[in-house]
C-alpha cells in the first residue's frame, strides 16, 4: 500500500486545513528527512511554544514531531530532551505496573513447567500454517514479517490479538485457571484458524507477529505443536532507545516511556522467552539477530527459510517491494533497502542512559557499548 | 390502559408520547431500568424507528449488546436512512466481536453522512485490523471527494498509504 507522493499530498492537506493540530506533524515527520532552514519546521517550533495552551496529547505530538526533525539535523541532545518530556506526560497518562507483568510472567511459568509442557506434547492440531515472530517492539520483527511473506506460500495477518481472541473464546477462565483439555486445545486451534481465515484465505503459511504472543508462548505450543517460532532480538539499548522515540497508538506499548520501566520490560520480555526456548526443542524456534539481518541478509534469510521449511525464494531478498502492507512503526523503514544507521543509534550521555541501563540489568551488558 | 394508574402510574404517563418523555427522562439521568420499562411501555402504542433506536442506544448502555443489537435491527429495517441507525448497530456488532457487521454498518453510516470524523476514524482501524487496506483507501478517497475540508480523512489517507 505504500505511495508516499500520496501519502504527503494528503497530510499536507490536512496540516493546510487544520493548521494547528499536531497530530498532523506527527505523521508528516516520519515522511521526510528535514533540513535546516525547512518551513515546515519552522511551524512546528511555533506550534510548540503554544505548548502552554495546548491539550496534553497535542503537545506529546509537536514534540515527537519536533524530536524527529531535530534527529535528522543531528541536533541529537535537543532531540532528546524533547522525548524526555513528551515521554513524561505521556507516562502520566498511562496506567501501568511492572511489577504486575512480573507476577504475571512467573504465573505463566509456573502454569507452563517444562516438564507440563513436554508430557502435554501431543495434542492439539498439527497443521504447520502458521508461524509466529516474536521480539520487543523495534526490534526488527516487520523486517522479517516482511521477508518471509514476500514467499509466494507465505502472508502476512500482521498484529492481530487473534491468539488472545481465540483464548477468551474457548478458554473463559484462561487468566485464573490456565488448565485445559485436550479437546479444547483442538478447538483453540480452530478457532484461531477461523479467526484469520478472512485474512489468510487458505494461504499454506502465515506470520503472526502479535508480539502479546510472548505470554502464550507455551499454550500455543501445545496447540500447534508444529508451528515454527522466530525470536528476533536486536542491541538492547538500540531497541528500547528507538521504542522510546517511537509514539505508539493510543496507550499500546505502556512500557515504552520510561527508561527505566523500557529496560525492566526488556528483561523481563527476554527472560520469558529464553524460558521457552529451553521448553522448545531448538528445531521450533529460531533467534536472529537484527544485527545479522543487516550485515548478512541472504545468509540471515537462508536460516529462516530452512527454519520454517520453505524453499529458497530470491525475492526475499528484495523485501521493500513486497506490496504486503505493514500497519506498525516499522512501515517507512521496511519499504526500503536495509541501512546500518540503525545500528549503534546515536546514546544520551551516561547519566541520562543510567534509568535504561538499572533496568536492563544484566542485558545492558549484552549491547555493543 | 386503566390498569396502568393501579401500579403507580399518573393519567399523563398514559399515551405513547408522554411514556416516551419520561423514559428519556429517566434514561438522561441512567436509570436505565426505569427508562426501559417506559420505552417498552410506549411499544404498546407503536413500534417506531425513533423508539426502536432509544431502546437500543439504552440497552448497549446498559452493557446488553445482544438485546441492542435486536432493536437496532428494527429500527434499521424500519429506516435505512438514519446515520445513527447505522452507527450504533456498527457500536454494538463492535461489541459482540462481529468485525466484518460492525464494518459494513459504519461503511453505510458514512456513507449517509461522511462528516464524521470518530467514526470514520473506527472504520478506518477496524478495515486495518481486518487488512482490508484497498478498501480502505477507496473509502477515504470516496469521503474526501464529498467532504474534501476534512481533515481527519486527509490524515488517514496519508497513514494508509505511508
Amino acid at each position: 500500500m505504500g505511495d508516499m507522493k500520496e501519502a504527503l499530498c494528503a497530510i499536507r492537506e490536512a496540516i493546510r486545513i487544520e493548521p494547528g493540530n499536531c497530530m498532523h506533524y506527527r505523521i508528516l515527520t516520519y515522511m521526510k528527512t528535514f533540513t535546516e532552514g525547512d518551513p515546515e519546521l519552522a511551524a512546528m517550533e511555533s506550534l510548540h511554544k503554544q505548548q502552554a495552551s495546548m491539550p496534553i496529547e497535542q503537545v506529546v505530538a509537536i514534540k515527537f514531531a519536533l524530536n524527529k526533525a531535530y534527529d535528522d539535523l543531528n541536533r541529537k541532545q535537543e532531540a532528546f530532551d524533547l522525548l524526555a518530556d513528551a515521554n513524561k506526560l505521556m507516562r502520566g497518562k498511562i496506567n501501568f505496573s511492572p511489577e504486575g507483568e512480573r507476577t504475571a510472567a512467573e504465573r505463566t511459568m509456573a502454569a507452563f513447567t517444562h516438564d507440563a509442557i513436554r508430557s502435554r506434547r501431543g495434542a492439539g492440531n498439527l497443521s504447520d500454517q502458521p508461524i509466529f515472530i516474536l521480539g520487543m517492539p523495534r526490534s526488527g520483527t516487520s523486517l522479517v514479517e516482511q521477508i518471509l511473506s514476500a514467499h509466494p506460500s507465505v502472508t502476512a495477518i500482521g498484529e492481530t490479538p487473534a491468539f488472545h481472541k481465540a483464548v477468551e473464546a474457548v478458554l473463559p477462565n484462561y487468566r485464573t485457571d490456565p488448565s485445559f483439555t485436550d479437546a479444547e486445545l483442538e478447538k483453540l486451534a480452530s478457532r484461531y484458524l477461523e479467526i484469520n481465515e478472512p485474512i489468510t484465505r487458505g494461504a499454506p503459511r502465515f506470520t503472526d507477529k502479535m508480539l502479546g504472543n510472548l505470554w502464550y508462548v507455551g499454550l500455543i505450543h501445545l496447540t500447534f505443536p508444529n508451528a515454527r517460532f522466530v525470536h528476533v532480538v536486536r542491541d538492547p539499548i538500540d531497541t528500547c532507545l528507538s521504542c522510546y522515540a517511537t509514539k505508539f497508538g493510543g496507550t499500546r506499548q505502556p512500557f515504552a516511556y520510561d527508561l527505566y520501566e523500557l529496560g525492566s520490560y526488556y528483561r523481563l520480555y527476554e527472560e520469558l522467552m529464553e524460558y521457552w526456548r529451553a521448553a522448545l526443542k531448538p528445531h521450533e524456534i529460531l533467534k536472529v539477530r537484527y544485527e545479522d539481518l543487516v550485515q548478512d541478509l541472504r545468509g540471515q534469510t537462508e536460516r529462516l527459510l530452512v527454519h520454517v521449511g520453505l524453499e529458497w525464494w530470491e525475492r526475499c531478498l528484495s523485501f521493500e517491494d513486497n506490496p504486503n502492507p505493514v500497519s506498525t512503526a516499522s512501515a517507512g523503514q521496511v519499504r526500503r533497502p536495509l541501512y546500518r544507521s540503525s545500528i549503534r543509534r546515536w546514546r544520551p550521555d551516561n547519566k541520562a542512559l543510567l534509568p535504561l541501563l538499572e533496568g536492563l540489568g544484566p542485558y545492558a551488558g549484552l549491547s555493543h557499548v | 390502559m386503566l390498569w396502568l394508574r393501579g401500579v403507580g402510574v399518573s393519567e399523563e404517563e398514559v399515551s405513547g408520547d408522554s411514556l416516551v418523555r419520561a423514559a428519556q427522562e429517566l434514561h438522561s439521568r441512567r436509570q436505565y431500568r426505569q427508562a426501559e420499562e417506559k420505552y417498552r411501555a410506549a411499544m404498546g402504542y407503536g413500534r417506531g424507528f425513533k423508539l426502536l433506536y432509544m431502546l437500543g442506544v439504552l440497552l448497549a448502555q446498559d452493557g446488553r449488546p445482544s438485546e441492542a443489537a435486536e432493536f437496532l435491527e428494527e429500527a434499521s429495517a424500519a429506516n435505512s436512512a438514519s446515520y445513527e441507525i447505522e452507527r450504533e448497530l456498527g457500536a454494538v456488532y463492535q461489541r459482540l466481536g462481529r468485525s466484518d457487521d460492525a464494518i459494513a454498518r459504519y461503511a453505510k453510516s458514512i456513507d449517509l453522512k461522511p462528516s464524521q470524523p470518530t467514526i470514520l476514524y473506527v472504520l478506518f482501524e477496524l478495515l486495518v485490523a481486518a487488512r482490508r487496506f484497498e478498501v480502505a483507501h477507496s473509502c477515504l478517497r470516496e469521503v474526501i471527494a464529498r467532504e474534501p475540508y476534512m481533515a481527519t480523512a486527509h490524515h488517514l489517507l496519508a497513514n494508509i498509504r505511508f
